[in-house]
Parts: C-alpha cells; sequence; structure tokens
C-alpha cells in the first residue's frame, strides 16, 4: 500500500490532503508509520521498523497496521494499486 | 510600467460593495485590482443601499455612488450610469450581483458607445446556464446535474414531488436556497423566495457530498484564462462559505476547462459543484460573474480581477495554469466606525 504523492505530512504530524481539503492530525508512531510509507518501505519493512524500535508483540503490531492501513484507505489517502 | 489609458488612470466601477454575511464580491474584486502592481487605477463604487460596508471601509473605494436597483427599469439604470460617467469618465463597470447582469449584458453596446467597457458573458451563455435551464445544460455538454423543476404555483408542488424524494432543495432563481424534509416546508420556502426573487422557484433533487467550487476566467476563445478550485470548509446559516481553502482537484479543474471550452465562456464564473462520496461530480450551479471569495484565488497566485480588468482593455493574458493548494480565508466580523456626515452624505447627495 502506498501513500499518494500529493499528500503532505509536516514533522509535527499535520497531515494534508491537497486534493480534497481534508486535514488529519496523526500520533507520533502514525507519523513514523507514514515517512515511512512516503519513502516507499513495504508492509513488512515497515513492520520490522516498528518492532525493532518499540516493545510491541508482533501479532498486535499487526492487528494495529491493518487497522490503521484501513483507515488510510477509508480516507481514500492510498493510492488505489 | 503602470499600466493606464493614454497617460490617465483606469477608471474602474465596481458593484457589490455589500460586505455582510451574504458578501457581494465587490470589496474582493477591488483588493484583487488594487493589488496589481501594473494597474494604475482610480475605484468608483456603485452602491444599491447606503449602509453597504464596502462605501466606509478604508482604502476600497476612492468615490461611491449610489445607484438605483436594476428593477427601477433599464432606462432609469443605464441614465444613472451615465450620469456618474460624465463625472468620471468610467473606462470599465465590472458588475458583481446576478440580479443586475442582465441589464448590463442588454446595455453593453450601449455603454461601449460611450466609451464605458464591460467583460461578460453573452445573453446566450447566460441564459443557457440559468438554474432553471441547468438540466438542458447539463445534458448538451455531458456534466451530471440534479434533476430540477420549475414551480410557479403552490398547487404544483404535490405532483412534482411525486418524482423526487426527500430532501428536496428549494432555490430562488437569482439567490437562496433552502433544505426542505416535508411538503409544508417547501410551502413555507416557496413563498418566502417567491416574495423575494419573484418566480419560478426551483425544486432540485438534494445530493449527498461535499461542496466544492471553482472560480475562473475565460476570453470568450474556449480559452481558460484562470481557475482556481475551493472547498468550503464553514458554511453559514445562508450556505455562504465563512471560510474555505484552495484544492488541486484535478477532475474538478477538467470539468471547468472543459466547460468553458465548450461554451466559449466570457468574463469570471463560478462552478458550484457536489463531489459524492463515490467521486461524482454534480453541477449544481454556474454562477455567472466573479465569487466573493475571489481573493483567495489573488492570495493562491491567480490574480482573476486583475486579469478581467486587462483582457477587457484587449491585452494579451497568458493562461495561469498553477496556484498554492491549502491556502485558506477566514471571514471575521469587524465593527468599523463611521460618522454620521458620511452617511448623510451618501444618502442626500447619493455619493462618498
Amino acid at each position: 500500500m502506498k501513500i499518494k504523492s500529493t499528500v503532505a505530512i509536516s514533522d509535527n504530524g499535520f497531515l494534508f490532503d491537497p486534493t480534497t481539503g481534508d486535514s488529519y492530525t496523526t500520533n507520533p508512531v502514525a507519523r513514523e508509520i507514514i515517512f515511512l510509507m512516503k519513502e516507499n518501505l513495504q508492509a513488512d519493512q515497515i513492520k520490522s521498523a516498528i518492532l525493532e524500535k518499540y516493545e510491541v508483540d508482533e501479532l498486535t503490531l499487526e492487528k494495529n497496521l491493518i487497522d490503521f492501513y484501513s483507515m488510510l484507505h477509508h480516507f481514500n489517502l492510498t493510492d488505489a494499486n | 510600467m503602470r499600466i493606464n489609458r493614454m497617460g490617465k488612470q483606469l477608471h474602474i466601477a465596481v458593484t457589490g460593495l455589500n460586505n455582510t454575511d451574504n458578501p457581494g464580491p465587490g470589496v474582493p474584486v477591488i483588493r484583487g485590482i488594487r493589488e496589481s502592481s501594473g494597474l494604475d487605477v482610480r475605484i468608483i463604487g456603485l452602491a444599491y443601499e447606503n449602509l453597504e460596508p464596502g462605501i466606509y471601509m478604508p482604502g476600497i473605494t476612492d468615490k461611491t455612488y449610489l445607484i438605483p436597483y436594476p428593477s427601477s427599469g433599464t432606462k432609469v439604470f443605464i441614465d444613472r450610469i451615465l450620469e456618474i460617467h460624465e463625472k468620471e469618465r468610467l473606462d470599465l463597470i465590472i458588475p458583481n450581483f446576478d440580479a443586475e447582469l442582465f441589464t448590463f449584458i442588454k446595455s453593453a453596446d450601449l455603454l461601449y458607445s460611450h466609451g464605458i467597457r464591460t467583460y461578460l458573458p453573452t445573453l446566450e451563455q447566460f441564459e443557457e446556464r440559468n438554474k432553471i435551464n441547468l438540466p438542458a445544460f447539463g445534458k448538451k455538454y455531458g456534466i451530471k446535474v440534479p434533476d430540477s423543476r420549475e414551480v410557479v404555483n403552490e398547487k404544483d408542488i404535490s405532483a412534482i414531488m411525486e418524482e423526487f424524494e426527500f430532501p428536496v432543495m428549494v432555490k430562488g432563481k437569482f439567490y437562496d436556497a433552502w433544505l426542505a424534509y416535508n411538503k409544508e416546508q417547501i410551502s413555507g420556502y416557496f413563498h418566502k423566495i417567491a416574495s423575494k426573487w419573484g418566480l419560478p422557484v426551483i425544486l432540485q433533487q438534494y445530493i449527498r457530498g461535499t461542496e466544492v467550487n471553482a472560480v475562473a476566467l475565460g476570453d470568450g476563445t474556449g480559452r481558460t484564462v484562470a481557475a482556481v478550485s475551493m472547498r468550503k470548509q464553514f458554511i453559514t446559516d445562508k450556505g455562504k462559505a465563512w471560510s474555505g481553502i484552495t484544492i488541486l482537484d484535478p477532475e474538478m479543474a477538467e470539468i471547468t476547462r472543459d466547460m468553458i471550452s465548450h461554451t466559449k465562456w466570457r468574463g469570471g464564473m463560478e462552478l458550484e459543484m457536489i463531489k459524492t462520496s463515490s467521486a461524482e461530480y454534480y453541477l449544481i450551479e454556474i454562477n455567472p460573474r466573479i465569487p466573493a471569495w475571489v481573493y483567495l484565488a489573488v492570495g493562491a497566485g491567480q490574480n482573476i480581477p486583475e486579469a478581467l480588468v486587462k483582457l477587457s482593455l484587449g491585452m494579451e493574458v497568458p493562461a495561469m495554469d498553477t496556484y498554492q493548494p491549502g491556502k485558506m480565508f477566514i471571514r471575521y466580523s469587524w465593527d468599523l466606525l463611521g460618522d454620521i456626515g458620511q452617511f448623510e452624505q451618501i444618502t442626500m447627495n447619493g455619493e462618498l
């Protein structure tokens, strides 16, 4: 899953979609994931990066990532492919 | 180099100085023109009411005249314009009210014969996009429009509503739009709108979604000189944008360009559209003039009022293809202090 190239995210986690005018606030972990997505990292690479940095079990992280990706998709912040 | 006419300032008359909670576009149009580094101008305000805020706002008009409503009759209206022209040597008039556009379009040749330019759509373009003709317009140009019916008699509402689902929009031919959830509400809005704006009143299918608007300028050849899209962020109880943000919506931009290309639109226009959750675009209205939020377009990088002035003078204006997304406007109210002497002058002499 790729975040739309037009979506802008600032260092403090404020996210803006210039095609719709919608804006969102993200927490630090969400911000980090979006930055990783912007660097074109694949889902498994993002999972590894987060697992390495935070104390979280893989199953919980996977569940939360799936939720997060569906939320991005729901808000139309991802590319179709 | 500052643009003027043969060494003299350009004298530009502008209507729509009612910067109220239902604002006219006059003040933002003037701000755009004044911010142009290339135009050497004197701004003449034309006001219908003696309490239009633009009359009193510092730095907006150089001089303001009261004019009669177009409903007083074309002769009375144009005679007053020509009377002002004798004093002010008007080079251009930028009308900003839907209700006055018909009179200005019809009188464009007469005004031009006196040396006063306008930059307006043709009468055919003006009529074609009329709310009443919107379904035919959509069909002709392949744009989705909500189904709508004219109502001239309250008795017709029941029959029409057999073809519609609630809620439904009840609209005036020039202004006003209300959302009605039952027949009683439709009747109430029908009388309210009819008494203010006349008949017919329009019943329009309600489309759920996000309202997105575009302000654009066409040069009459099918070329889009400028176009900026905006999403309303905060809407007043009158349905007016109190806050908005520029967006880069490729489909909206394409619809705008196609519309200008097919209609060969001349002058400013505003497209009001609804984008549904399935990303379908419905055209709900075309306003045949610059909208009140045009200063957002100026701030985002497209000075549409300045371009309109230059086009009206026959100058070549390159198409403006880019603008800054994420530019916002927020309206605010501000108590402007005036003096009874100013009010006396505009009331008694018709000018200030």
